[in-house]
């Protein structure tokens, strides 16, 4: 489910939340998660018209289902300047993709569980402090073995 | 005060649960009983019974779609102690909510 090659801390300054949602994209493109960049990174902003999927905290889940995403995957960045995502000042950001069909449950579960973690504060501090993509990445996978 | 939610959002994968959360953490800060149902992509889970319901003093509906069952919350919703919000809303705010509620 979370993967070393879609888990990031990142120093570059970007510009705008395509941009964001493009780089993941792009990463989860090369992870063979996706078939196609431009097509899930449309599915993505479509749902980012709909709301602003900055939710507080300083986190941001974009998310887009669609026929070219092959399996449940989580893109996690950490970003060392803070974005401003419609507003919000964001230093997290979790892109998550599901396919149209043929959901795995156990995916699910682990999605759920990312997402009540991110409210707890602690290990969001957490999260915070890894300022490398190998920290980053232990803080995160430790979820995969919560129940 | 004993307060029973539902949350839904319209994928089901990640508002849902962080509604879930901020409303469970929010009434155990404040000591109130608390259970919340989730229709996500994961069906149904931790569903309320009728005498949970029943027993509430209030009912929050973090729901971005329409979901299952909603004629369970009528009664409720006819004496005023329903809290209907988009999931985003409690999420970014619960004390708010729960001020709310208690006003109810």
């Amino acid at each position: 489910m979370f993967e070393p090659d879609i888990v990031k801390v990142v120093s570059h300054e970007f510009c705008t939340k395509v941009e964001i949602i493009t780089y993941l994209s792009k990463l989860a493109y090369k992870a063979e998660k996706i078939t196609n960049v431009e097509k899930y990174v449309e599915a993505v902003l479509e749902r980012e018209e709909l709301a602003s999927t900055a939710v507080g905290y300083g986190i941001a889940i974009p998310h887009g289902e669609a026929n070219e995403v092959k399996e449940t995957f989580v893109a996690c960045l950490h970003l060392e300047h803070p974005f401003t995502w419609d507003n919000e000042v964001v230093n997290l950001v979790f892109m998550i993709g599901v396919p149209l069909s043929s959901r795995n449950k156990e995916h699910l579960k682990i999605l759920a569980m990312l997402s009540r973690h991110l409210m707890i504060e602690d290990f969001r501090k957490e999260l915070l402090a890894s300022k490398t993509d190998e920290t980053f990445y232990e803080s995160i996978k430790v979820l995969e073995n919560e129940n | 005060m004993k307060v029973v939610a539902v949350a839904a959002c319209t994928i089901g994968i990640a508002h849902t649960y962080m509604a879930q959360e901020a409303i469970e953490q929010e009434c155990k800060k404040r000591g109130y009983e608390c259970k919340v149902e989730t229709q996500g992509g994961m069906g149904i889970e931790n569903e309320l019974e009728e005498d949970e319901i029943a027993s509430a003093d209030v009912v929050i509906l973090a729901i971005a779609i329409g979901i299952e069952g909603p004629e369970r919350f009528e009664e409720k919703e006819e004496a005023g102690k329903v809290i209907k919000i988009d999931p985003s809303v409690v999420i970014k705010d619960p004390a708010e909510i729960l001020n709310q509620a208690e006003t109810l």
